[in-house]
């Protein structure tokens, strides 16, 4: 499956712009990226080296609306996956995002005419800006998870029927492989294992869409809302702004007094007990962890759940922290970030709700038809 | 209330299935079994079948619950959902060792009332089940072993000492039996009444309980009523029984001839009985007539003298089924408490413990050595035959008048006072006085001669002579107490009726 090197990156025809992304937006963007990871999502760092380098050598990234395309366009959803840890060192080529562009038109016989971030959560909302500027094509401001969520299955896409097939993965070696298969598991667990064939990082694009699909196929202002939270985070009182500026529900003040970590169903999962501090004292939260932060839970009732999105800011520096950063001691403030409204329904909450986490619980925010 | 005594914790249900032995290999993994309560079972298989009930329940949760609860559940929210649908404690039937019990699980277990226990060995879903619904409904055999804890606890042969059980003991002892707060509570209390004699001490109450608990309950409290009567019975006894000899020596002594009252005092010392000392007697008997038991005597005696002040001055005795209570000083008390309020105080604490006697109360003056002893109680007889119009009567300075008015009024005293005193009143009116006269006052004087020659301003010879002449007049040497008093009050009379009394 591993097959030729990508082509050069061509410039084409742009739809009409909307705004761009230069160097500094990268900020913000790589701020607001770290709050939609809700504790996951990969490193920052890296993404934001690699977005910041291929500004520089090829000018800023033009990010249009959806609405804006022609419903011929094609559009490429990429991004990468693996190990955070590995995707922190391994910072790849520059060429991920030509490699992927080039075969995707080889495969399909066309022109590809924008990207698409698969998540704006952590590091893949960045890679997205690193590659549209190194291909020249513009950015879709939209997503396909309007945060980070573990699996590449867990997008807009999937819930809207698009093939996850053509796949195609590439690593930071030049090596390409093209995954078909009406099963987008298959797909997943064979991307997996290429990743970790690669050395424990991939870059990919999958679920490939035309125009008039991304209305109904995507998370919408992904980027804009990033862009709108890291400016929140930028303020004097980052918590304030983000309360009142993108939607955020503080759910405490708190220090972590536990923090405890396990395999569970061959995945890693943790639990984290954060005391109430301040105005706060006497209150208890316990948040489950994956690769997110999943649950919060207070006295027995849920407070929040995945899919909204839950970010532990440190109180030192306002800094996401990721879960696996996590540590007895850190002074933290807990907010909760709304997903969409696309993954309420049920089909969604089964695909990204507590569910698919392994947790039977009713998420407080579900339909009552959905809870029922 | 008489007695009150509880306990100061809680028990409540499932701290009390615990102790079951059947039950012993569960294991608390959650919460605390003393504040968590249960009164009915059920089976989960599926949470998501749990339906709301009115009553707590303890669930036991089959395999596929338990895994759910350990993997796919998160304990905190199951825990609360389960509690507002009524189940307070679950069990797993397998030892639990990957449950993510954290702080905030803990003090959620707490905070609602709600257990978490497993099994330190695997059993079967089945056989913990049955165990759990047995013991819950009470089984027969866990009921006899209750009864059997207190019968055993209360034996009077496993007291500490070999004295009697203490009321708070033996309440303790039903508690402990029980696994609840078992109280004597005041009369009229629904629940077994504890009785002393015809007196109601209590009632014995014990929280409302199911199925055979409830009739092991009601068992240990009959049984616990029993056990306390006893106890007191015995403690009266045990108290009264260092005075026991002193009561015989009293009572022996009251009626005793003057020769053998010689003898009877030596003993009396011998015991240390005060009884050269001054002495009041009280006399008790009842309105309603009837004769009292030994038993009875001294209950009513130790009852009286818990309301008097400075204990140790007092013996118990009795005469004729009289209960007597002699107060004794070693030096003249004159002038002392007022004896009525005394008399008053000790027949309110018997009313309140043998309300149906109806007891009255007669008062002797204070006289000094053992003749003064058995002079006060022959008074304190006079005056409780005088007490018919009031609880009390005393034959003091102040009250011996209206006795003896009283007596001089009655035929039947008129017709005592003339048997008594017949040799002399038939003499002629002028010497019939003159004898009675100088008779009362050498009676009134203990047989002193000097003392009764200077009250009546005579030579001493003159009195010795005039009482020889009565003495021989009444064929009577004056020896019998009770026969020298009744002669006191039948001059009295005569010379009231005369118009010629002091």
């Amino acid at each position: 499956m591993i097959t030729a090197p990508p082509a050069a990156p061509r410039r084409r025809s742009d739809p009409a712009p909307a705004f761009t992304i230069g160097e500094a937006e990268l900020a913000p963007l790589a701020r607001g990226c770290a709050v939609l990871g809700a504790g996951g999502g990969g490193p920052i760092r890296s993404g934001l080296l690699a977005a910041k380098q291929a500004i520089r050598d090829r000018g800023p990234v033009t990010v249009i609306a959806a609405e804006t395309l022609s419903p011929e366009a094609l559009v490429m959803p990429c991004g990468s996956m693996g190990a955070a840890a590995v995707a922190d060192e391994a910072i790849g080529d520059g060429r991920e995002g030509s490699r992927l562009v080039a075969e995707v038109e080889a495969i399909t016989g066309r022109e590809v005419t924008a990207l698409m971030a698969s998540e704006i959560g952590g590091l893949n909302g960045l890679l997205a800006v690193a590659w549209a500027a190194g291909t020249g094509l513009p950015l879709i401001d939209a997503d396909g998870m309007g945060r980070a969520f573990s699996r590449m299955t867990q997008v807009a896409m999937e819930l809207a029927g698009i093939p996850m097939s053509p796949c195609v993965v590439t690593d930071h070696r030049g090596g390409i492989a093209r995954l078909q298969h009406a099963e987008s598991s298959w797909i997943e667990r064979a991307a997996g294992s290429l990743a970790r064939a690669a050395g424990g990082s991939a870059s990919t694009a999958e679920y490939l869409m035309r125009g008039d699909q991304l209305a109904q196929a995507t998370i919408p202002g992904s980027i804009t809302r990033a862009l709108r939270i890291g400016r929140a985070v930028q303020q004097p009182d980052p918590i304030t702004a983000l309360l009142s500026d993108a939607g955020a529900a503080r759910l405490l003040d708190g220090r972590v007094t536990e923090i405890d970590w396990a395999v569970r169903g061959g995945r890693s999962s943790g639990v984290c007990v954060l005391e109430g501090i301040g105005g706060d004292r006497g209150r208890r939260v316990r948040v489950e962890l994956g690769d997110d932060l999943l649950i919060a839970v207070e006295e027995g009732r849920v407070i929040a759940a995945v899919p909204d999105a839950i970010a532990a800011l440190a109180a030192v520096d306002r800094r996401p922290v990721t879960a696996e950063h996590l540590r007895f001691g850190q002074r933290l403030t807990l907010l909760s970030l709304p997903a969409d409204p696309i993954w309420f329904s049920p089909a969604g909450l089964k695909l990204v709700g507590p569910e698919a986490y392994g947790y039977h619980l009713q998420h407080p925010r579900a339909p009552q038809e959905a809870r029922s | 209330m008489i007695l009150s005594w509880k306990y100061n914790s809680k028990m409540p249900s499932l701290a009390r299935l615990l102790c079951h032995e059947s039950l012993r290999h569960l294991r608390v993994l959650l919460g605390h079994p003393e504040r968590v309560e249960v009164h009915e079972m059920e089976f989960i298989e599926d949470f998501d079948e749990v339906s709301p009930a009115p009553r707590n329940r303890l669930a036991v949760l089959g395999r596929s619950a338990s895994r759910a609860l350990g993997e796919d559940r998160l304990l905190d929210v199951t825990l609360h959902e389960l509690k507002a649908l009524g189940v307070t404690a679950v069990v797993l039937p397998s030892p639990q060792h990957q449950l993510a019990l954290t702080g905030t699980t803990r003090a959620l277990a707490e905070q609602i009332d709600f257990a978490v226990l497993d099994c330190v060995e695997t059993t079967s879903t089945a056989e913990l089940l049955t165990r759990c619904a047995s013991v819950l409904a009470g089984d027969g055999e866990h009921a006899l072993r209750r009864v059997r804890d207190f019968l055993s606890a209360t034996n009077p042969r496993h007291s500490p000492g070999n004295g009697p059980f203490s009321t708070a003991e033996l309440l303790d002892a039903a508690g402990r039996a029980l696994d609840v707060p078992v109280s004597l509570e005041s009369s009229g209390s629904p629940g077994v009444p504890v009785r002393l004699g015809p007196a109601e001490l209590g009632s014995i109450v014990i929280p409302a309980a199911h199925g055979v608990d409830a009739l092991a309950a009601r068992i240990v409290a009959e049984a616990l009523a029993m056990r306390m009567e006893q106890a007191l019975a015995e403690q009266r006894r045990l108290r009264s029984g260092t005075v026991q000899g002193k009561d015989s020596l009293l009572s022996e002594l009251i009626v005793a001839t003057e020769h053998h009252a010689v003898r009877l005092t030596q003993q009396a010392r011998d015991l240390a009985i005060p009884i050269d000392g001054w002495h009041r007697a009280f006399m008790f008997d009842t309105s309603s007539g009837g004769a009292w038991s030994p038993d009875l005597l001294a209950d009513l005696g130790e009852s009286a003298l818990d309301a008097v002040p400075d204990r140790e001055r007092w013996l118990p005795t009795r005469s004729e089924g009289a209960l007597i209570l002699v107060e004794s000083w070693p030096t003249d008390p004159r002038p002392t408490a007022e004896g009525r309020a005394l008399a008053e105080r000790m027949l309110a604490r018997l009313d309140a413990s043998f309300p149906a006697l109806a007891l009255r109360c007669g008062i002797g003056a204070v006289h000094e050595t053992v003749t003064g002893l058995r002079v006060s109680v022959a008074e304190a007889r006079v005056a409780l035959g005088a007490s018919h119009r009031g609880r009390t009567a005393s034959y003091d300075q102040a009250g011996l008048r209206p006795i003896i008015v009283e007596l001089a009024q009655a035929n039947a005293a008129r017709a005592s006072v003339s048997e008594l005193l017949g040799p002399i009143i038939a003499l002629d009116r002028r010497k019939a006085a003159e004898l009675v006269r100088t008779l009362q006052v050498y009676l009134d004087e203990h047989g002193s001669l000097s003392r009764a020659s200077e009250r009546l301003t005579l030579h001493r010879n003159s009195v010795a002579y005039r009482v020889r002449q009565a003495k021989e007049l009444l064929g009577d040497e004056l020896s019998d107490p009770d026969r020298r008093f009744a002669l006191q009050l039948a001059c009295r009379a005569y010379l009231l009726s005369e118009g010629k009394s002091e």
